[in-house]
């Protein structure tokens, strides 16, 4: 065997078992019990996070549907808003709604005298008005819980709380009484009425003749 | 194995322990080959169980888990070193510690370290494909089909790079040698 042959057969042995140990590593005894540790440490944290997680879900939720049902009820009780058809009109109409704003004040017109169409636009805005005013009374006065009928009832006429004020002030045997009367009005009734003419419309009569 | 019949998708704690220690020695050993030191091979170990613990239900078709820890150990040791790429080994402490130990030789000890510091430098000097390729299989517990698997190539692949980083690894030695004997 001659020599180089000889050392590349030292090189190619040393070479195979140098590779062998290239990753013969133990790890330390303690860290499998660190690992595990670890492992366990973590598993908690992530059940803590998602316990934290899942009643801070539920805590959003819960206030959500709170202010929407809120918001609801309060969109109920509000006053009624109607906009009025100059609101939103463009910009050569608000000349006339001008005019006619300050015609329904008693303002003078001045130099300018107000087309027709101002004229016109006046009278829809003082309806307008006038229809607001009337919305915002009645809303004003029909406060208090909604009742559970569709179409809510309207609140009653004067004429109909004194009708019901003096129905319930009435006792009963007047009730039955008026009732009585009521049922027996047709003994009234005169079938055979022949009313004589009065003195002066006699003496007329005989005066033509 | 009987874990290695558990999908990672059920795995509870004590199955989880179990993996630990039937597998601990080949993510460190793969993390060691990757890193060359023994506190970023814990640490850089440490880490696969931690993702395979977290990632471990989002694969419900893991049926090897084995195969799978290699893969994240690889993949988590390679992101260390990418990291710092500059290799640290171990301290000196160590290798002083070995020397004062009866039972081995010192001269035997001081080859092999210097031995070992050789071969390290010489692998880090092959071409990426070559390296990957022999830093696993010098992994004895990692067989040629895992390590496929793990660079995503075939068997056939794997072998011949490893036969050719050895060819390189030879000659560069050689060379090395007679640089010496000539000088």
């Amino acid at each position: 065997m001659n020599h180089p042959d000889e050392r590349a057969k030292h090189l190619d042995e040393w070479l195979g078992s140098a590779l062998e140990r290239y990753s013969h590593a133990e790890p330390q005894p303690s860290l499998e019990s660190r690992i595990i540790a670890n492992l366990r440490a973590q598993r908690e944290r992530a059940a803590r996070l998602w316990a934290w997680g899942t009643a801070l879900a539920v805590a959003a939720v819960l206030l959500l549907v709170t202010v929407a049902v809120t918001l609801v009820d309060r969109k109920d009780y509000g006053p009624v808003v109607v906009k009025t058809r100059n609101q939103g009109a463009a910009s050569p109409s608000s000349g006339a709604t001008n005019g006619a704003s300050r015609e329904a004040h008693g303002i003078a017109a001045g130099p300018h005298a107000p087309s027709r169409e101002g004229l016109v636009a006046a009278r829809t805005a003082r309806r307008d008005m006038e229809t607001m005013k009337i919305l915002n009374t009645a809303s004003s006065e029909v406060e208090g819980p909604r009742l559970a009928q569709f179409p809510s009832s309207r609140p009653d006429s004067e004429q109909a709380r004194l009708l019901a004020a003096y129905l319930e002030n009435v006792p009963a045997g007047e009730m039955v009484a008026i009732a009585g009367e009521t049922n027996s009005i047709r003994d009234l009734v005169v079938s055979d009425l022949s009313v004589t003419p009065l003195s002066w419309q006699a003496e007329n009569s005989m005066e033509e003749k | 194995m009987a874990s290695e019949a558990v999908p990672l998708a059920r795995v509870t704690e004590c199955e989880m322990e179990a993996l630990v220690r039937e597998n601990l020695r080949l993510v460190y050993r793969i993390s060691f080959a990757v890193l060359r030191n023994h506190h970023d091979a814990e640490d850089a170990a440490q880490e696969t169980f931690l993702r395979a613990m977290k990632y471990g239900s989002n694969f419900p078709g893991i049926r090897e888990p084995r195969s799978w820890l290699a893969k994240v150990a690889w993949r988590v040791a390679t992101a260390h070193r990418k990291k710092s790429p500059e290799l640290r080994f171990d301290d000196p402490g160590k290798f002083h510690a070995e020397l004062a130990a009866p039972g081995r030789r010192a001269d035997d000890l001081l080859a092999d370290a210097q031995g070992m510091e050789l071969l390290e430098r010489q692998i880090g000097r092959l071409p990426e494909e070559l390296r990957k390729a022999i830093t696993l299989c010098s992994v004895e517990e990692l067989p040629a089909t895992d390590v496929a698997q793990i660079l995503g190539v075939s068997d056939a692949v794997v072998r011949s790079r490893v036969f050719r980083a050895k060819q390189i690894l030879r000659e560069r030695l050689l060379a090395l040698v007679k640089e010496n004997e000539s000088s």
